[in-house]
């Protein structure tokens, strides 16, 4: 069950993540989350979204490059 | 020669076609991965990524050189991703009312179980309306900081929190959801 000091720190995580708040603030969320179990889970697994997130990398193939680079130059010469 | 330096800078302006070939060698990786969890689509993201270098390259004149080159890439790449978005509408799934209420997002674990884990990223950020998956993809996917989100998206640093934050939060429970 959630309470305020929960729902105050799950409201602040982006935050801490982007070490965007003041050290007070920081503080509070670390202790927040080591005496909470359930705060300190939300915080991992949203850890571990985001570094699925930044993993997940897509890539052409070589021959794509090439290919969209020929395409990209035939179409200026075209200008 | 630095990418960011101010002769090549002057070079890109002037449209020198080696600078440019550098750029677009420096860069299609990049901004394909970007263009790609916005669109979902390989053959939209190429063909996104083409028009995006085309339209930079068109531009290049017009560039005032006040952010690096690649924010001013990715910045057009956007644009052309969302205006797909907007002339196909394929690509959104549900509306802001139903990611307001707290318990009904989509159970997309069923059909989805041996996907690996970049199609579970994929399937989840397909789930994100366009403004949370714009901004997510930029920071979290992308790498680019706040304030050049801000920028280049025309929303203040404290309305990107906002929304970055609503978008890990749904982006948590979609991957949660799907095991």
């Amino acid at each position: 069950m959630k309470n305020k000091e929960c729902l105050k720190t799950i409201k602040r995580l982006c935050g801490y993540m982007e070490n965007d708040l003041s050290l007070e603030c920081c503080e509070e969320i670390e202790k927040h989350l080591r005496e909470c179990e359930s705060c300190r889970g939300e915080y991992s697994k949203m850890e571990n979204a985001l570094k699925l997130c930044r993993k997940s990398r897509e890539a052409l193939s070589e021959e794509e490059k090439m290919i969209i680079k020929e395409n990209i130059f035939k179409l200026i010469e075209k200008e | 020669m630095h990418l960011n330096n101010k002769e090549f800078i002057e070079k890109f302006k002037s449209r020198d076609r080696e600078t440019f070939s550098r750029i677009v060698e420096e860069y299609s990786d990049r901004l394909y991965n970007l263009i790609y969890k916005m669109v979902l689509n390989r053959d939209d993201a190429k063909d996104i990524l083409q028009n995006a270098f085309l339209k930079a390259y068109k531009a290049a004149p017009s560039f005032k050189g006040e952010s690096a080159v690649y924010t001013y890439l990715a910045s057009i790449a956007l644009n052309e991703a969302r205006e797909r978005f907007r002339k196909e509408r394929k690509y959104i799934f549900f509306d802001l009312d139903i990611i307001d209420s707290e318990k009904e997002i989509p159970d997309i674990s069923l059909e989805k179980e041996k996907e690996t884990m970049k199609e579970r990223v994929n399937v989840a950020l397909g789930r994100l309306p366009e403004t949370f998956r714009a901004v997510l993809v930029l920071k979290d996917v992308d790498g680019l900081t706040l304030k050049e989100i801000a920028e280049m998206t025309h929303i203040t640093e404290g309305g990107v929190k906002a929304r970055l934050h609503r978008a890990r939060m749904l982006l948590k429970r979609m991957l949660e959801n799907e095991k």
